[in-house]
């Protein structure tokens, strides 16, 4: 192949959202200004440094640090850049086009919602990036300051542009978020406290690389587990956040729970995986806990979410759903609607629930113990959101729109969990939290299964509601699975 | 290329948007969307530009549902929205260059189309300013190059004429005719009634949702022969010839106008011929007997009543 034709090929190749993105940022005046803001800061802090040390005072070869100094300045500005201005630079552009007919415009093209996300963040790491490259000059040159080696300065910068490329999906995932004035102010307030967060973290990361330097991590022994457990835990939530931002972005009529769904079922196999390695192999407790925990949770989560979804097939979706019948079960767990929500993650949890039997018998430790609290707390979960459902469907659907059911179920799991213990307390002045007599006003609070006077009762209670729910649903569920048949073909 | 839409509805909440709204428009026709404000117009052309689902009824492209195959539609049909969303900071050419990428134009090819459609929409002179410094008329010429990108068969305009000065109108018709003449089938919504007739091979004329009348334009007007407004005028006494004219059957209203009158005649133009050798048999001396040319305007005025949802 010809350079220029490989030029066109690899010309081609790119995403045309970062071709777009880019070419704005150069046209326009942010990236220039701060581009040059940040070559006349740089210039300026090592100048004046030089100029208040001294000829004199600058001794290169006596042990000196002076690169660590203004390395440790010139990280600081490159961080708040990187992780805090272009991530807002990011939500702001993507916020101004969601709101207007833009991204609407990107849907009668053939870009698919995912090559739209991807074009996204490839941009801003493209800014990144930029923003980098006119820092690296200066940066080095600390290492002639000494103080510093090279390695580090590397290694801190990867940091930056991983912590970087963090904020900016976040940033896009929540500027795509489309939420009324007052909830889109509070999502501002904590996406800025979260960009904080990030920027902390990664500069002080960046400061203890400095101070021990990058060799003092290799030297240490069995470095490469921990490494691969947070390469795998960060890879894991990246993945998370973007499927879940491209769910956003697809248009509602579409089947936008089948990617989210087929991603955390991956996700789900890799992490149980990794628990079952340090189960089985290592015969350690810890990665299967941290692993029982975060996926009860997370599924919790994924049953409040479920029943704000829509009960109606729209015509798209009706479209792909299978004809064969043999097929029409398993697919009614990958389609978008609250009852294939619901039932989808139903099954996740029995299946953690089922390995997590397995992990305590060879771990020696009673289900209870390690499983049950999480199990009953999700089973509590999917009674109130059942008990939601229900009342939002069948009375509360004038007041209550479908998609504030989540609110609903949490006023309802608020209202019970406090109320009871409130009545309790003033019946029963004398009684203590922890003991059997408080605990039973405390029994229709989720949390009660963490209770260690009470956990077993409680996880018993709460399977015994979460069936009670189903039972009462069971018509709503079986009008579900009805309306689950394809489009009549025009024939 | 052939679009046709079968009871499309599409409701929120409990407004019905668009109530059951059938219509086809073929290949190398022009058909007008006309409606009063909230009529429905712009909720059916985002439907059949697949941003929004109907909540009943389909829309077909040569067969193929736009809604159950809307990545296959978009490959088809080129849409212009109503206003041309803000891009800050971007060229004409690079704004075309994008959405040339966006449908997967390659290359060298890519660079021609966007070359070509820039000639076609008289942008060439302008294609490295800036989108947002241009003018109204402008950015409705760069809307419809970007619809007109990927060589659609199916081209669907929302309002594509609102702002547009006297000329640049004109040339936006003369560009509408050039495309319907390639084959094209074009859905444009306007409330420029006049203009519409003069390009248009048919409309659908949409009120609360509801679809009043479509088809073609002569079939349109066929309606309207069955009731004509004729101007009449006679030499002798105006006031005498209002009260003849009055006492004839199928006239239905007479009304002075300048030095003659305006008549409306019920039973088209038959009645019409009886109506003028009544006169002339009762000795008036006829010099002015011109049935109004109305056309789309005055269809559009006599099926709506003006409300808007």
């Amino acid at each position: 192949m010809s350079g220029r034709r490989w030029m066109e090929w690899l010309d081609d190749a790119v995403n045309p959202i970062v071709v777009k993105e880019v070419r704005q940022a150069v046209h326009g005046r942010f990236l220039p200004s701060i581009l040059l803001a940040f070559l006349c800061f740089q210039l300026g802090t090592l100048g004046i440094y030089l100029m208040s040390k001294g000829t004199s005072d600058i001794n290169l070869l006596e042990g000196a640090s002076y690169g660590e100094e203004v390395f440790g300045i010139l990280i600081s500005l490159l961080f708040f850049a990187a992780v805090f201005c272009i991530p807002i630079y990011a939500a702001v552009r993507m916020q101004a086009e969601r709101s207007g007919h833009g991204l609407a415009l990107f849907y009668i093209s053939t870009l698919s919602p995912s090559r739209v996300i991807t074009g996204k963040l490839g941009s801003n790491l493209i800014v990144t990036l930029l923003l980098f490259s006119a820092c690296l000059p200066y940066l080095s040159f600390t290492y002639f300051l000494r103080g510093i080696d090279l390695p580090t300065v590397f290694a801190a910068l990867a940091v930056g542009f991983v912590a970087s490329a963090a904020g900016i999906l976040s940033a896009v995932f929540l500027a795509s978020l489309q939420v009324s004035k007052l909830l889109k102010l509070l999502i501002s307030l904590a996406g800025l406290g979260w960009l904080i967060t990030l920027l902390s973290v990664s500069l002080g990361l960046a400061f203890a690389l400095r101070q021990l330097g990058v060799a003092s991590y290799f030297t240490r022994s069995n470095i490469w587990g921990p490494t691969l457990f947070s390469v795998v835990i960060c890879s894991v939530l990246f993945g998370l956040v973007f499927v879940l931002t491209v769910a956003l972005v697809t248009p509602a009529t579409a089947n936008r729970a089948l990617p989210v769904r087929r991603f955390v079922t991956v996700a789900w196999l890799v992490l149980t995986a990794g628990a079952a390695v340090d189960c089985f192999v290592d015969g350690r407790q810890d990665l299967v806990t941290v692993w029982g925990l975060v996926i009860y949770w997370f599924f919790a989560v994924v049953m409040l979410s479920a029943i704000c979804a829509r009960d109606q097939m729209t015509q798209r979706v009706a479209s792909e759903v299978p004809r064969s019948q043999l097929f029409r079960g398993p697919a009614f767990l990958w389609f978008s609607g609250s009852a294939n929500g619901l039932v989808w993650a139903v099954v996740m949890v029995a299946l953690t629930a089922a390995i997590h039997l397995l992990f305590n018998h060879r771990l020696n430790v009673e289900f209870e113990e390690l499983a049950g609290p999480q199990l009953g707390f999700c089973a509590y979960i999917l009674s109130y959101a059942l008990l939601a459902l229900l009342l939002q469907r069948g009375w509360l659907s004038p007041w209550v729109r479908r998609s504030q059911t989540w609110v609903l179920a949490l006023i309802l799991i608020t209202l019970f969990s406090a109320l009871l213990p409130m009545i309790g307390f003033l019946l029963s002045p004398e009684s203590v939290a922890g003991s059997m007599t408080f605990g039973l006003w405390l029994i229709l609070s989720p949390f009660s299964v963490y209770s260690d006077a009470f956990d077993t009762f409680a996880m018993r209670f709460a399977l015994g509601w979460a069936v009670v729910m189903l039972v009462l649903a069971r018509s709503w569920f079986l009008a579900q699975f009805r309306q689950f048949v394809p489009m009549p073909s025009d024939g | 290329m052939r679009l046709r839409v079968e009871h499309l509805k599409r409701s929120f909440g409990d407004i019905k948007a668009v109530d059951d709204v059938s219509f086809s428009v073929a290949a190398g026709e022009i058909y007008g969307f006309v409606g009063p404000n909230g009529a429905g117009k712009t909720t059916t052309m985002r439907i059949l530009a697949t941003l929004d689902e109907p909540t009943a009824g389909d829309a077909l492209l040569d067969g193929v549902s736009l809604v159950q195959q809307p990545e296959w539609a978009r490959r088809t049909l080129g849409f212009m929205p109503d206003q041309l969303p803000t891009h800050r900071d971007m060229s004409v050419d690079d704004y075309l260059d994008f959405f040339a990428r966006a449908y997967g134009l390659r290359a060298g090819h890519r660079r021609r189309v966007v070359a070509d459609i820039e000639d076609f929409t008289n942008l060439a002179g302008i294609r490295h300013k800036l989108i947002h410094t241009l003018s109204k008329g402008m950015k409705q010429r760069v809307s419809l190059a970007r619809a007109l990108i990927h060589d659609p068969g199916v081209l669907i305009l929302d309002e594509p004429a609102a702002g547009l000065d006297p000329r640049a109108r004109v040339e936006l018709r003369e560009l509408l005719l050039v495309l319907a003449e390639q084959g094209k089938a074009v859905l444009i919504s306007s409330h420029i009634l006049t203009e519409l007739s003069e390009i248009c091979h048919g409309a659908v004329i949409l009120e609360h949702g509801r679809m009043l009348r479509a088809g073609a334009i002569r079939d349109l007007l066929q309606d309207r022969t069955q009731h004509l407004v004729v101007r009449l005028r006679a030499l002798g006494e105006v006031a005498e010839l209002h009260r003849e004219v009055l006492t004839i059957p199928g006239v239905e209203t007479a009304r002075l106008v300048g030095d003659g009158l305006e008549i409306e005649i019920e039973g088209g133009e038959e009645a019409a011929a009886e109506v003028l050798a009544h006169l002339i048999q009762a000795g008036h001396r006829v010099i002015e007997f011109q049935p109004r040319q109305g056309g789309l305007e005055e269809v559009f005025m006599n099926v709506t009543d003006g409300e808007v949802q």
